[in-house]
């Protein structure tokens, strides 16, 4: 092979951009140009803020009572209906320095008040992009300040670098003659009073809660196999600050059913995917933010239209559970079956090979290592270690079936860091070879140890869940 | 001029430190984002705005840390950050199509073919979404390492190939570029 993946790459991305460019021109000129406040801006760390998740915050749990009259506000979730429902009046916002925000609803029940409003023209580079992402307060006419309890901020991106915000953030509720509030905004942001009104006719939908009672079913395990002792770590254990109660999980790892309630022309269902530790692998469940690929079906097998309802997951404190929520469309027939096809649990394991090289090795020099390695349920023969041109290349294969995509690996030397490390894979027949070379400027020798560390995907499934409303089958 | 003297100059206000730098690594720079955003003057605006902000922060920069990988880090987020509406995906296959393209392209000795297959790798390139582009890029244009990558795309190591694959689909799903469940 004469060129390499960068090589080409290289070459390729210099058909547009030529070895010539010169960009500190521009550079230099729109710094010069630059406005007195802009020259002053502190950069802060965007980094943070470049990650499109949900910033979930603590939440204060609401209990609910089967039976009780609830009511359903799209966008904001379950609320109480045992007080009369206020809203915002209006849409009003505010603006200072090309950043706007404004409110997108107000919403106060007997147990909380949620807040909701848009935030954009965010420049990342300047101070206000962690200003704007803090939560905002409410003042009250009686002087008295809210904190904001709980909540979540997810980024919206933009162009060039400015962004924008939505931001949903919890309050205690407002005191029952409250008629205006006064939000203080982050971002500096002059403070904005906002008019309360009662809800109009058909904006809170009712609901009832109606029991959540579900059977499970899971796939056979594989169980964890490895030659070494270092094993998958076990997930963390479970919190017990956080406020609100996990599902048990009396059948380990799987779907679990939280809550339902029932809507007049739906149904909406709340669970979780519980990782109970007995996966061969950790799962990382919590980092998805968006949701798994449910399937649900009838009591006949038919598919059953439902929609995704994030404004009723529930934010999960515990890396270990992933939330979920659906709205079924009625009439149904029950009992209905939800299938999650699949969930990635992820299996790794470290192994070192010691080599000694000797004090003046040669390219093309192999050291045969014929060692057989398992992880995750999947074998893999680490053949041999041989000094090339740019470094110490492993040569590693699979011994049973595998895609490149389920696996991964990397590779460090423990006497002296590389200064790169490439990677090539051949796939054939199921066979999976792979060349791992840790490059070096300043080429090590004598007693070398490689510490091998592969990772292994495996995708288990499918665990399905069972349920019916009341009265049906 | 080294890159500690350009970033001392730079510290102390003086452009030349920022000229040195951008002339030793713009190229690099503006190669990585243009095969990430797949647009040449959006590329240019990222390298530009990066070494803007770079100006702005360098006194918080450690010169004990090497520049390169700060500068490429930022350039690759600079990037995602400029294509963040595009929403053109492709299945895995079209991944694969790429790499044969780089393997042939890799092992030809026709310059007239290499011409042509370089062409051929950038219409591939263009076919994934901009997160997996930039996971190509880095993985075969920086030879940064899985973990090097899971530490700029801001995952926890092993989830790279996570959030190439899965993470992927479910957008995709949300993005409504496939049959399923309404919203």
């Amino acid at each position: 092979m004469t060129k390499t993946y960068h090589d080409v790459l290289d070459s390729a991305a210099g058909l547009q951009i030529p070895d010539s460019i010169d960009l500190f021109p521009n550079v230099s000129a729109q710094l010069s140009q630059r406005k007195t406040f802009m020259q002053t801006m502190r950069a802060r760390p965007a980094l943070a803020l470049l990650i499109a998740v949900l910033a979930l915050l603590l939440l204060t749990g609401i209990v609910y009572a089967i039976g009780r009259s609830l009511g359903y506000i799209p966008g904001v979730g379950i609320v109480e209906q045992d007080t009369p429902i206020r809203v915002l009046d209006g849409k009003p916002g505010v603006q200072r320095d090309g950043i706007t925000l404004t409110m997108k609803q107000l919403v106060v029940d007997s147990s909380q008040t949620v807040v909701m409003y848009r935030t954009k023209g965010v420049s990342m580079w300047s101070d206000a992009v962690q200003e704007c992402a803090k939560a905002p307060s409410l003042l009250l006419e009686n002087g008295s300040r809210l904190e904001s309890t709980g909540g979540y901020r997810s980024e919206m991106g933009g162009e060039n670098g400015i962004l924008g915000f939505d931001a949903n953030f919890i309050f205690s509720p407002l005191p029952a003659d409250t008629q205006k509030v006064t939000l203080l905004t982050p971002c500096q942001l002059p403070a904005l009073t906002l008019h309360l009104v009662p809800a109009p006719e058909g904006f809170v939908l009712p609901a009832t809660e109606i029991p959540a009672t579900f059977d499970s079913s899971r796939p056979s395990l594989p169980a964890a196999t490895s030659f070494s002792d270092a094993q998958t770590p076990a997930p963390p254990a479970y919190p017990t600050d956080f406020p609100a109660t996990p599902t048990p999980v009396p059948h380990g790892s799987g779907l679990y059913l939280e809550k339902a309630v029932e809507l007049e022309k739906s149904y909406l269902l709340v669970g979780n995917f519980t990782d109970a530790g007995d996966l061969p692998g950790s799962t990382w469940a919590a980092q998805s933010v968006v949701p798994y690929e449910f399937h649900i079906t009838d009591r006949n097998g038919k598919p059953v239209s439902f929609f995704y309802r994030p404004d009723l997951m529930p934010p999960s404190g515990w890396a270990n559970v992933t939330y979920w929520a659906l709205e079924v469309l009625k009439p149904l027939d029950a009992p209905l079956t939800v299938t999650l096809p699949e969930m990635s649990v992820f299996t790794d394991d470290i192994f070192r090979f010691p080599v000694n090289v000797g004090a003046h090795p040669t390219i093309g020099q192999t050291w045969q290592l014929n060692q057989a390695v398992q992880v995750g349920g999947h074998s893999f023969l680490v053949e041999k270690i041989t000094l090339e041109e740019r470094g110490y290349t492993l040569a590693l294969r699979s011994l049973t079936p595998i895609s490149r995509e389920d696996f991964f690996l990397n590779m460090v030397m423990e006497e002296k860091s590389a200064s790169l490390l490439s990677e090539r894979f051949h796939e054939r027949d199921g066979v999976l070879e792979v060349n791992e070379t840790l490059v070096f400027d300043d080429l090590p020798s004598g007693e070398l140890t490689f510490v091998l560390n592969l990772f292994v995907e495996n995708s288990i499934g499918p665990w399905t869940l069972t349920w019916s409303p009341p009265g049906k089958p | 001029m080294d890159d500690l003297e350009a970033i001392r100059l730079l510290k102390s206000g003086d452009l030349r430190g920022l000229e040195a730098l951008m002339e030793r690594y713009q190229v690099k720079a503006a190669r990585a984002a243009f095969l990430i955003t797949h647009d040449k003057a959006v590329a240019q605006d990222v390298v530009q705005e990066t070494f803007i902000r770079i100006h702005d922060r360098i006194h918080q920069f450690d010169p004990s840390y090497p520049f390169e990988p700060y500068l490429i880090r930022s350039v690759i987020h600079a990037s995602l950050n400029a294509i963040r509406g595009d929403r053109k995906f492709t299945s895995l296959d079209d991944q694969n199509e790429l790499e044969n393209l780089l393997d042939r392209a890799a092992s030809i000795e026709s310059q007239v073919e290499f011409t042509q297959l370089q062409q051929e790798v950038l219409n591939a390139l263009s076919k994934l979404s901009p997160r997996q582009r930039a996971v190509i890029v880095q993985r075969y244009y920086l030879d940064m390492s899985e973990w090097e990558m899971a530490l700029t795309l801001d995952a926890a190591p092993g989830t790279v190939k996570w959030l190439l694959n899965a993470a992927r689909d479910r957008l995709r799903h949300l993005l409504g570029q496939k049959g399923g469940p309404h919203d």
